[in-house]
């Protein structure tokens, strides 16, 4: 029998792309997904990271509208957040 | 290592001989509210203590707590109690200060309060249980507040505290907290009013006796392993989060095993006490449902953006016509004149000024209308969220073809120019991911070819020039799709594909300032960064047709002896395959090699200055391609302007692009790759117009 961890953690390693999807997969609520995404991110099993939908920061060459781009950490920027697991552990679920 | 989870307990029950008692105190009782951030807590803590209240450091701690008296009056003899707003929390494993202090406090046997109140949000109950297992293992006297439950409801979630309170053996009050009013589910007596209602609640709950936590796991914290008891019939037994054989000595395993057994005992407890019909979801998880359908996602984004392109064509195009007419026809003749007043007329100097800079800068100038809708239409879906919401079907999509789904972040990048794009592979941890990205970015149609496809698609498409350009976006995501298919399948067989879940940011209206903004910044820098390109090459495609190769004189020459002219027939006619072998458009694309600015700058420059008796009135841009393209393609035009599109999107973008390559990727797969766009453009070009040329 698999836990709900297990479960969404798997769900994300096989190529989840959402927490709907994953909530999904894993066969619990999405207020459930997002509390063991969250506990996951907390204990260092999974990362979340900010991306900017636009131009890096770091210039952007002869582009025309590049000074218009919002760059990523820009306060208008709109972001995803992605969220990735760290290096597999032995014994870990993606080991298995 | 195992860890226990018994099943929720069927009852409340206060029974059993390993039950303690907590000691009275003769002081005054206190009573702690702990929670999730964000769950009401401090509202709740407002109601029930009015203005009785103050904030200060907790003793020993740099925490801001705020802390009040309240007048109990549901028991049957009235209490004050010490009521204690603790900081919000996620779990007993600490990860501020603030969080620190609820871990500290409730396993502080001497200085511990007499009764925890968790304020638990119906609407997202996981983690308020979560926390609450930590809790009930902590073997300290709870009472749950169950507060956001108009929320939980409009979301079709519905909690019964009854339920809830038998399957934790916490007694549980609905609290509606912007009310201050509950109503007590179970452990306490029932009738009077609300507020009542919860007072005796509490006190009834601190004179209970502690149970034995029915979850079954000793509470450990972050800093250590879970003292687990006895074999497993539970979600985590064997199969674990952390798995069942991980070094028992890691503190990290043995965390997250702690934790994947709450999560368990969350699952069983949610499935007793929460019923989630789903049928009430909210407007914003309605649109996602169609836009990030699997099916109708990407249809969807086909259509808006087939709608953006439509209508920015069939709006700014009037517009457009009308710029040209009035660069090309009244400020080359006052140009002209203005010249002819100084003695400069039909000199070098002319030629530069009426055939180089204003054909070449004023082209550009038509585009101002179309940019700034272009711009104002991008900016509003980008400012509203649809766009994150385009990103997240973009890497289904890829990922679905086997593709690296996080790359389809600097390809996104890609569309407005290739440059950054390359530099953006760094975001891909994998080295093959970085090649394979940066091998593919050159075929995302930057911003820069679009001025192109929308000049020739208004001169050879008319009102389907929309559709058209939305088109040439269309066979760049399938390029794109299929080349990535190519390299995976041989050169970079076995790339591995990466997890990666997206959050979507939420939906907000643009406004008004933003979007003002943002037009005026990207159309100022638009014009800024392709007027220097444009002014560039301009000045050396007018040098290069001014020096002749048979030994003219500079500027004396005609363009078609010149060096420009010469190179660009000695290239022409490796087009004649694909119906477009007019020097004129060898020359732009030879240009456009350089910088895709440049293209139609270079097409109005050589059609002005191959034509010095027109000088005053060369005619339009579009008059002389719809007559070269006539000609070159023996009468199929269409077919001929559609394969240069193709050929246009699909090779080399321009050297600012190879650079970059080189710089990323080395200079072996970058020269490979620029064969392989020129490859590729050409053969498509060529079956474009072959093809083209037997049904049109």
């Amino acid at each position: 029998m698999i836990d709900p961890m297990t479960a969404v953690l798997r769900a994300i390693e096989s190529g989840a792309g959402s927490l709907t999807e994953a909530a999904r997969r894993a066969e619990v609520s999405y207020d459930e997904a997002d509390a063991i995404v969250e506990t996951l991110i907390d204990l260092g099993r999974l990362r979340r990271e900010a991306i900017a939908i636009g131009c890096p920061s770091g210039g952007c060459g002869t582009c025309g509208s590049a000074s218009g781009c919002h760059p990523a950490g820009h306060r208008d920027a709109p972001t995803l957040l992605a969220i990735r697991p760290v290096s597999p552990r032995p014994g870990g679920p993606s080991a298995q | 290592m195992t860890v226990r989870v018994r099943r929720p307990a069927s009852t409340p029950s206060c029974h059993g001989g390993s039950a303690r008692s907590e000691p009275p105190r003769t002081g005054q009782r206190i009573v702690a509210l702990a929670g999730n951030p964000n769950v009401g807590k401090s509202t709740l803590f407002n109601a029930l203590t009015g203005g009785h209240q103050h904030v200060a450091n907790w003793p020993g701690k740099t925490v801001h707590v705020a802390r009040g008296r309240w007048q109990l009056h549901g028991g049957s003899t009235p209490l004050e109690v010490e009521l204690v707003d603790l900081p919000g929390t996620a779990s007993l494993a600490p990860r501020s200060p603030d969080e620190e202090l609820t871990r500290d406090l409730v396993h502080d046997p001497l200085n511990r309060p007499d009764l925890v109140v968790l304020v638990a949000d119906a609407a997202a109950p996981a983690r308020s249980l979560y926390l609450l297992s930590q809790l009930i293992d902590a073997q300290i006297p709870l009472l749950v507040a169950l507060t956001m439950t108009d929320i939980a409801a409009s979301r079709g979630t519905d909690v019964d505290a009854a339920a809830l309170a038998a399957a934790t053996g916490v007694p549980v009050v609905v609290v509606p907290p912007r009310r201050g009013t509950g109503r007590i589910a179970h452990g306490a007596a029932s009738g009077g009013s609300s507020t009542d209602q919860l007072a005796a609640a509490v006190e009834a709950s601190i004179a209970r006796p502690v149970l034995p936590p029915p979850t079954g796991i000793t509470w450990s914290g972050a800093d250590s392993p879970p003292r687990a008891d006895s074999t497993s019939d539970s979600a985590a037994g064997s199969d674990s989060a952390a798995g069942s054989d991980s070094d028992a000595g890691s503190d990290s395993d043995a965390a997250v095993a702690e934790a994947a057994a709450r999560f368990g005992w969350v699952h069983e407890v949610l499935a007793h006490a929460v019923a989630d019909t789903g049928h009430r979801r909210t407007w914003s998880d309605r649109v996602d449902r169609v836009v990030t359908s699997p099916i109708l996602g990407p249809v969807v984004f086909l259509a808006v953006m087939w709608g953006v392109f439509t209508l920015t064509t069939r709006v700014a195009a009037p517009l457009q016509a009308g710029l040209d007419r009035f660069l090309s026809g009244p400020v080359s003749d006052a140009a002209g004149r203005l010249l002819g007043l100084v003695g400069l007329d039909g000199t070098w100097v002319s030629g530069l000024v009426i055939d180089g800079l204003i054909a070449g800068v004023g082209t550009l100038l038509t585009f101002v209308p179309l940019m700034a809708l272009m711009f104002a239409l991008l900016t509003l879906l980008e400012d509203s969220g649809y766009l994150a919401r385009a990103a997240f079907v973009a890497d289904r999509v890829m990922r679905a073809m086997g593709l690296p789904g996080r790359a389809f972040l600097p390809l996104l990048v890609g569309f407005g120019c290739n440059v950054p794009a390359i530099a953006g592979t760094r975001i891909l941890p994998d080295a093959r991911h970085r090649l394979m990205t940066a091998l593919l970015v050159p075929f995302t149609s930057c911003s820069a070819r679009l001025t192109v496809y929308v000049l020739v698609a208004t001169v050879f498409f008319g009102s389907a020039a929309g559709t058209v350009v939305f088109g040439m976006y269309v066979v760049s995501l399938l390029l794109i799709v299929a080349v990535g298919l190519v390299l995976r399948s041989t050169v970079l067989k076995n790339t591995p594909v990466e997890p990666l879940v997206l959050e979507l940011p939420p939906y907000r209206v643009p406004t008004l300032r933003v979007l003002t903004r943002g037009v005026g910044i990207r159309l100022a820098a638009f014009l800024r960064t392709a007027g220097g390109i444009i002014v560039g090459t301009v000045t050396v495609v007018w040098l290069l047709s001014s020096v002749s190769l048979t030994g003219g004189g500079f500027g004396t020459v005609a363009v078609e002896d010149s060096v420009y002219g010469n190179v660009a027939q000695a290239v022409a006619p490796a087009f004649a395959p694909a119906g477009f072998d007019d020097w004129h458009t060898s020359a732009a694309l030879m240009t456009g090699f350089v910088a895709k600015e440049a293209v139609i700058a270079s097409w109005a420059q050589s059609y002005a200055a191959s034509e010095p008796a027109d000088a005053s009135t060369p005619g339009t841009l579009g008059d002389h391609l719809r007559t070269s393209f006539e000609q070159s393609s023996d009468g199929h035009p269409g077919p001929a302007a559609l394969a240069f599109l193709v050929f246009l999107l699909a090779y080399t973008p321009c050297m600012a692009t190879i650079a970059a390559q080189r710089h990323e990727i080395g200079g072996r797969w970058t020269a490979a790759g620029v064969v392989g766009q020129l490859l590729i453009a050409w053969t498509l070009a060529v079956a474009v117009f072959q093809i083209g040329r037997l049904v049109w």
